[in-house]
């Protein structure tokens, strides 16, 4: 996967907040206008996908979704962004549509809806008359993944769960599906006092266990997500840097069962990569949402939680 | 014309909003999971556990329970609670309650907030807040 990101030059005078802002790159012609159409359609499609996920398996983000005007209205900027050429008029009704039900779930709204909101704002403001704007808009998105990314990985150190497995002894103790993939990290004992806990009340713990395993799964979890976010900042190494960002995505998948904001952040990492590799990422990510779509509409009492 | 510096407003409002969440989730209970500030799994979910009371006579009374007709209106409060913590108004669950029970003189919410230390790595009750709301005006 070669990375294609060209900066956009200075205009006039050195202008030393423009030239931060796009230290981080976009892509030009021709590349440009053949990422910006899939990554329109990516933000578009996601969206009622997005929406129909968390209508349909429980447990993912309660309440989202349950308006079914909310939901055509995702369906249709989906459509129009696929069927049509009004791909501006698909990214504002995707951003109208996906604040709204932020609003409509504040203040429960998931981060991941705001993601999705915010993601389609961005795009939206792309679609100004300069075509420079599409350049920046694509430059924006890449800060949001560093800045997303960077904090995801800063907030674990701040609130200290992450350092001797904490939090992953905590998810061992409520969720089974991490209590079977983790369960061989410890001994036997420390998974029944783990599993005995169930949801916590006041006094109970230490979610700690004595294994150096989960530890290291704990700390590597931030480490990860802020290397990743400062690895994008390096060029050189983005192709490499975006495979460690699938993968991290990936373990977060299996263990928090976070597929939305996987499918958004891995979609964004995309813009970090060739026109090709960005197709792909984007195409893979789409038909992994409507996999998991279809599995729980036509597998009865299927769910992944 | 060239909007990078637009853009790149955008892009630091975006960056450092995340230090306004933390100093909210430090200063007034906000949940570290809410309100875009990317701390979604970073800890136990913080619990928020809204217990009341009622005043009749000058005494105050403990409830067995949220009483029926108020339970979508107790809901909604805690869960505003769990997510905006001290932000979270319960004067309007108070409102509420005092219309369902015209005999109170004021009701007494009481919320605990409980969450992981992570010195002991124990969920432990942080504090506890107490609002007294007075019956201010006679029941329609």
């Amino acid at each position: 996967m070669e990375t294609t990101d060209i900066q956009v030059e200075a205009s006039g005078e050195a202008d030393v907040l423009a030239k931060a802002f796009s230290s981080i790159g976009t892509y030009t012609d021709p590349e440009l206008d053949s990422v910006w159409g899939e990554w329109v359609r990516f933000v578009a499609l996601a969206a009622p996908l997005h929406l129909i996920l968390a209508r349909f398996i429980p447990g993912t983000s309660p309440d989202v979704g349950e308006s079914l005007a909310i939901v055509a209205a995702a369906a249709l900027c989906g459509l129009l962004a696929v069927a049509t050429t009004a791909r501006r008029a698909a990214m504002a009704l995707a951003a109208v549509t996906l604040t709204v039900e932020a609003c409509i779930q504040f203040p429960e709204t998931p981060n991941h809806l705001y993601l999705h909101a915010f993601l389609a704002m961005v795009t939206y403001l792309g679609f100004g008359a300069d075509r420079r704007e599409r350049a920046n808009a694509i430059t924006a998105l890449r800060w949001i993944f560093v800045v997303v990314m960077g904090w995801a990985g800063i907030q674990k150190i701040v609130y200290g769960a992450y350092f001797r497995g904490e939090y992953l002894a905590y998810i061992t103790s409520v969720k089974p599906f991490v209590h079977d993939a983790l369960g061989w990290t410890m001994s036997e004992a420390e998974l029944r006092r783990l599993v005995a806990f169930g949801a916590p009340s006041v006094g109970d713990g230490p979610y700690r266990v004595d294994s150096p395993i989960l530890w290291i799964a704990g700390i590597g979890t931030w480490v990860a997500e802020i290397a990743v976010a400062v690895g994008m900042l390096f060029r050189a190494h983005r192709p490499k840097v975006a495979v460690a960002t699938f993968l991290v995505l990936a373990v977060i998948e299996v263990f928090m069962r976070e597929f939305v904001f996987g499918a958004l952040i891995a979609g964004v990492t995309g813009l970090f990569l060739s026109v090709g590799a960005m197709r792909l990422t984007s195409r893979v990510v789409l038909v992994g949402l409507l996999g998991l779509v279809l599995m729980r509409v036509f597998v009865p009492g299927w769910s992944f939680n | 014309m060239d909007h990078r510096r637009r853009w790149l407003a955008l892009v630091v409002v975006f960056a450092l909003w995340p230090v306004v969440q933390i100093v909210l989730v430090h200063t007034l209970d906000v949940s570290p999971w809410k309100l875009m500030g990317w701390g979604m799994y970073s800890t136990i979910p913080p619990r928020h556990l809204v217990r009341m009371r009622e005043v009749v006579d000058g005494h105050e009374v403990r409830l067995g329970g949220v009483p029926i007709r108020l339970a979508d209106d107790y809901r909604h409060y805690a869960k505003r609670r769990a997510s905006l913590g001290r932000l979270a108004d319960p004067s309007e669950l108070a409102r509420r309650y005092l219309e369902a029970r015209p005999e109170a003189s004021a009701v007494i919410i009481e919320v605990d907030v409980q969450r992981l230390d992570p010195t002991s790595a124990r969920f432990l009750r942080f504090r506890r807040d107490t609002y007294r709301i007075e019956r201010s005006a006679p029941v329609r």
